[in-house]
C-alpha cells in the first residue's frame, strides 16, 4: 500500500484526537523513562516523585536530579528535530528533506569537533565549569554559522526555489566536513573517541543548566515554525503560486530557515548528531494528519519528542548495564523506514 | 485596469519581451496568443509581478504593482500559472481552500465556506474533493487549480475591480472541459472581473475573448478586438500555415487551419 493510499484511509481518524492521544503517548513515555534504569522505580512512585510528592529521598533523588533532565533533554531534542524536519519538508517542497540538507548537522559537527581538539590545549587556561560549556557553545556556533553561510550562497532570493538552497548546503557541508578531517588529523586517540561518540549522539550528559538554555530556544524556534504554518502550507502548491496568495515567500524562507537552525542547533549542541527523527517523524504524522502544517507541525513535535524518549530508554537498556549511542538506535530504526519510503514513493508518485 | 506599458525583458542577450503594451479590462477578456517561445508565459509573469520588467511599467488600477503590498495584490487578483506538482497529501478540498489564505484574518473571511463551496458547485469539484491532489490527473488538477483561484477572488460585495490571470488554463482538459472553463472566464467578465488568458488554440480566443494580442518573438504583431482579428495574414506570417476564417451561428469566427 502507497503512503498515499494510507494517508487516504486514515485521514478520517478523527484528527481531534490527535494532538491529546500524541500528548498521552509522550506523557507514558515519560514515566517509564524516569521509571527505568539500574534502579527501578515503579509509576506510582515516578509521578509521585515528579509531583513533588513525599517519597523516599533517594527515589526524589533518582527521578528528579539524574533520570528528569535526562528526559527533559530527549524531549526537547525530539521536539525540536521533528517540527524542524516537518517545517523544513514544507519549505523545500520535498520530503525527503532532513535538517541535514541545510547544512546544520556538518556546523555542528564541525564546531564540537573544534571544540573537542582545541578544548583539551585550553584545559589549564579555563576554569572547569566553562570547560563543560565548550562543546554545546562550539556546536550551537557552528550549526548557525553553517546556516548562514547557506542562506547567503542559495538562500534569500526571490524566485531562486528551494533547489538553490540545497546546492548551497551541501557546499557548505563539504566545507565542514573538510574541516572536520583536518580536526580528526590533529585529533589525539582520547579526542578521537570522544568526537566518534559525539557523532552518535547521547542525551547522557543532560544538565539542568544546560536545559535552562537549550529548551528555551527550542520552544521559541518551535513557537517561530508554528506561527509559518499557513505561509508553509501555501508553499506546498509552489513558491510562485504562495506569492500570489499573497504570502512573502523570502521572508517565510528566512524566518523558517533561521528557527530551524536554533532548534535543532540548540538541541544538537548537547545531544550529538541524531540521525534520521527529522526526517521520518513528520513522514508518520502526514500518514495520519495530512500534509496540513496547524496539525503537522505541533504533532511532529510531540511524536519527535515522544520517539527519542523510548529511543533513549531502548539505548539504556538493551545492553545494560553499558548504553547504546542514542543516535545509533535512531540509525538502526530510521534506515530501513526510510528505504521503505524511497521504494514507496517511487512506485505511487513516478 | 492592469496596465502594461513598453515592456521589456531580457535575459543575457535575448529579448524575451521586446516593448509590449498591454491592458486588462475588468469585465473584458483578454487572450495572449502566440507560437511557443513567443514571450506569452514571461508577459503573464510581469503582469503578475512575478518578474520585475527590464522596462517599462505594470499599474494596477492606476497605482504601480511594485507599490501594492502582496496581500491586497492578493485580494484582487488571482493567478493560475502552468500548474507544478504537490509531492504532499493534500485533498482537492484542501487546494481549493488555500486560495482564501489572502482573506485569512479579515472580516472577509466569514466568507471562506461560502467561496469554497461556490468553487466546489461551479467546477463540479465534489466527486474529486477528498481526493489526493498528488493522484488526480493532469486535468483534474488544473480544475482544482481554478477552484483555488474562483475561492481566492470571491467576494460576497464587489466593491474594487479584480483581475484573473490565466497561464493556458485549457492545456490539459477534454473538449467538454475546454468549454466549461471557457464559460466560465466569459461568466468572470460578466460579473466585472478582468480575465488575462495566455491561450494556445486559436478558436478558444475566437469563441471566448473580447481582446486579443499576437505576439511573435517577444513582440506585438497584432493586437485589438477579437472581431477584427487577428487576421489571416497576420497568422500566416507568425505560424507559417494558410488559416482560413468561416462565421459561425453566434456571428463570431472560427479559424481553419
Amino acid at each position: 500500500m502507497t503512503a498515499i493510499a494510507l494517508a487516504r484511509r486514515w485521514r478520517r481518524l478523527d484528527r481531534v484526537l490527535l494532538l491529546p492521544l500524541l500528548g498521552a503517548m509522550l506523557a507514558t513515555a515519560a514515566l517509564l523513562a524516569v521509571g527505568l534504569g539500574a534502579v527501578a522505580i515503579p509509576p506510582d512512585q515516578a509521578l509521585a516523585a515528579l509531583l513533588g510528592r513525599e517519597v523516599d529521598e533517594r527515589v526524589a533523588g533518582i527521578v528528579l536530579q539524574l533520570r528528569l533532565p535526562r528526559a527533559v533533554l530527549a524531549i526537547c531534542a525530539g521536539a525540536a528535530l521533528g517540527v524542524a524536519g516537518a517545517a523544513l519538508q514544507g519549505l523545500l517542497r520535498n520530503p525527503l528533506a532532513d535538517p541535514v540538507l541545510i547544512g546544520v548537522s556538518g556546523g555542528a559537527a564541525f564546531g564540537a569537533v573544534a571544540a573537542i581538539v582545541v578544548g583539551h590545549k585550553l584545559a589549564t587556561l579555563l576554569p572547569p565549569e566553562a570547560l563543560r560549556w565548550l562543546v554545546p557553545a562550539a556546536a550551537f556556533a557552528g550549526a548557525l554559522a553553517a546556516v548562514t553561510g547557506v542562506m547567503r550562497l542559495g538562500g534569500a532570493r526571490e524566485g531562486s526555489g528551494p533547489g538553490a538552497l540545497i546546492l548551497a548546503g551541501i557546499a557548505i557541508s563539504a566545507l565542514a566536513s573538510a574541516g572536520i578531517g583536518a580536526f580528526i588529523f590533529m585529533a589525539d586517540d582520547r579526542q578521537l573517541r570522544d568526537f566518534i561518540f559525539w557523532n552518535m549522539g547521547s542525551v547522557a550528559g543532560a544538565s539542568w543548566q544546560g536545559l535552562a538554555v537549550a529548551a528555551p530556544l527550542i520552544a521559541l524556534a518551535t513557537g517561530a515554525m508554528l506561527a509559518a504554518a499557513r505561509p508553509l502550507d501555501a508553499i506546498l502548491l509552489g513558491e510562485r503560486e504562495a506569492g500570489h496568495l499573497g504570502f512573502d515567500v523570502p521572508a517565510v524562507r528566512r524566518r523558517v530557515i533561521a528557527a530551524v537552525a536554533l532548534a535543532v542547533g540548540a538541541g544538537v549542541a548537547f545531544t550529538g548528531m541524531i540521525a534520521f527523527v527529522g526526517l521520518i517523524v513528520p513522514h508518520l504524522v502526514r500518514l495520519v494528519a495530512g500534509a496540513g502544517h496547524r496539525l503537522l507541525l505541533p504533532a511532529s513535535a510531540l511524536l519527535g519528542a515522544a520517539l527519542l524518549l523510548l529511543a533513549d530508554c531502548a539505548a539504556r537498556t538493551v545492553v545494560a548495564p553499558a548504553e547504546l549511542p542514542i543516535g545509533l538506535v535512531t540509525s538502526a530504526l530510521g534506515t530501513p523506514f526510510f528505504m521503505a519510503l524511497i521504494v514507496r514513493r517511487r512506485s505511487a508518485l513516478g | 485596469m492592469i496596465a502594461a506599458q513598453g515592456i521589456v525583458v531580457t535575459t543575457g542577450r535575448r529579448r524575451l519581451v521586446d516593448v509590449v503594451s498591454i491592458a486588462v479590462r475588468p469585465g473584458q477578456v483578454t487572450a495572449v496568443l502566440g507560437p511557443n517561445g513567443s514571450g506569452k508565459s514571461t508577459l503573464l509573469k510581469v503582469l503578475a509581478g512575478e518578474i520585475a520588467p527590464s522596462g517599462g511599467s505594470v499599474s494596477l488600477d492606476g497605482r504601480p504593482l511594485a507599490a501594492w503590498r502582496r496581500a491586497d495584490l492578493a485580494r484582487r487578483r488571482a493567478v493560475l500559472p502552468q500548474h507544478g506538482a504537490i509531492d504532499f497529501p493534500l485533498t482537492a478540498g484542501e487546494v481549493v481552500a488555500l486560495g482564501r489564505s489572502p482573506w485569512s484574518g479579515r472580516p472577509e473571511s466569514l466568507d471562506d465556506a461560502d467561496a469554497v463551496a461556490h468553487a466546489r458547485e461551479r467546477l463540479d469539484l465534489g466527486p474529486l474533493w477528498d481526493q489526493l491532489y498528488p493522484t488526480l490527473s493532469g486535468g483534474e488538477r488544473q480544475r482544482v487549480q481554478l477552484g483555488r483561484a474562483l475561492a481566492q477572488l470571491w467576494v460576497r460585495r464587489p466593491a474594487a475591480p479584480r483581475y484573473l490571470l490565466l497561464d493556458e488554463p485549457t492545456s490539459a482538459l477534454d473538449i467538454a472541459h475546454q468549454l466549461e472553463v471557457l464559460a466560465l472566464a466569459r461568466e468572470l467578465a460578466g460579473k466585472g472581473i478582468g480575465v488575462l488568458a495566455v491561450l494556445h488554440d486559436l478558436n478558444q480566443a475566437l469563441t471566448a475573448a473580447d481582446g486579443f494580442v499576437l505576439l511573435a518573438r517577444g513582440q506585438i504583431v497584432e493586437a485589438g478586438a477579437i472581431a477584427d482579428g487577428p487576421t489571416a495574414a497576420a497568422l500566416q506570417a507568425v505560424y507559417h500555415v494558410p488559416v482560413e476564417f468561416v462565421r459561425r451561428a453566434d456571428g463570431r469566427r472560427a479559424a481553419l487551419v
